[in-house]
């Protein structure tokens, strides 16, 4: 890049007030980096803890399902659980990490679990089945804004860290290759210059002693 | 007029209707295909959440990667049978490896 360059005294200028631009850019993104993996960190802690929280209740709400599958028809099962005790209804909200737009979601909850079928014919497990996951449900819909928000900060991270490392490690060398680039050809420019002033003195002092000696 | 589904729960098998009773609408799939346009008709229908189990999951990374960058769907794995396949977990491990260069849990 630098050989493409005029070794002028303008291209130089502004080579260094791009030089100090990229600095001050690379410091605010590497700054965001730093703030953003500091986040990242707090709420993937909170989104590993809660996973396998989650991951642990549903294996044992699983459990009591199949259990209760053994005991019941498949029409029954189909029949029984056909008409939801509830309806699942969402608060929706936006939160703002780092100019990233994660999602909040919060979960109403009214507090009421109905059994919407009848006793007769289901065993014992499905109802316990319905009821722990009715109660694991805001846990999940918790899990759901998490995931959501460390996988777009952690592709925001992944972002930030390649932009701060081309800055860092190609474009600030190349402007300071190219800056030394041109500094050292106006230099040399400039020797040439006094070389040849030296130069041209000595032939017009010969040439003024040659006259006054005839 | 339908009522919107603002949480669905996408599945291979019988389990997901457990998820019908407690108000989360359960479709059934049988193979990518199905569930790729499940998933497209309910991001459609600007449903919120979509759980799907493992088994599905992985089946579909393309879909998961289309829908990776906007907020809503939010696509989240969940254990199909009572055992765990630890999707989620080496999700979460993915993402911290992404972010931070290494593994530290």
């Amino acid at each position: 890049m630098a050989q493409s360059l005029n070794p002028t005294r303008m291209v130089l200028y502004s080579q260094k007030k791009r030089l100090a631009t990229a600095k001050r850019g690379h410091k605010l993104l590497k700054d965001k980096q730093d703030e953003l993996v500091r986040r990242f960190m707090a709420i993937i802690k909170k989104n590993r803890a809660l996973r396998i929280e989650v991951e642990a209740s549903l294996a044992k709400i699983m459990a009591h399902f199949v259990n209760a599958k053994l005991k019941m028809s498949y029409e029954g099962i189909i029949e029984a659980l056909m008409v939801p005790t509830r309806e699942v209804t969402l608060a929706v909200d936006y939160k703002t990490i780092m100019n990233i737009k994660t999602p909040e979601i919060s979960y109403q909850d009214d507090g009421i679990i109905d059994l919407t079928y009848g006793f007769a014919f289901t065993p014992s497990e499905l109802d316990t089945a319905v009821i722990d996951l009715s109660r694991l449900l805001p846990k999940m819909i918790e899990l759901a804004s998490l995931e959501k928000s460390c996988d777009m900060l952690a592709s925001e991270i992944e972002k930030t860290r390649r932009r701060v490392n081309a800055i860092e490690y190609i474009m600030i060398p190349d402007m300071e290759e190219s800056i030394h680039y041109i500094t050292m050809k106006l230099e040399d420019n400039e020797r040439g210059n006094i070389t040849r002033l030296m130069k041209s003195k000595e032939i017009i002092l010969a040439k003024t002693v040659n006259r006054i000696e005839y | 007029m339908e009522k919107i589904i603002e949480v669905a729960v996408i599945g291979a098998d019988e389990t997901i209707l457990l998820y019908n009773a407690v108000g989360i609408r359960a479709f059934s799939v049988q193979d990518a295909s199905e569930a790729d346009k499940t998933i497209f008709k309910l991001a459609n229908q600007k449903c919120k959440i979509i759980y799907i189990t493992e088994s599905i999951y992985e089946l579909i990374p393309e879909t998961i990667e289309k829908y990776q960058f906007s907020t809503f769907p939010v696509l989240i794995p969940i254990p199909s049978g009572t055992k765990s396949r630890a999707i989620g977990l080496k999700k979460i491990k993915k993402n911290v490896e992404n972010a931070i260069g290494i593994d530290i849990f």
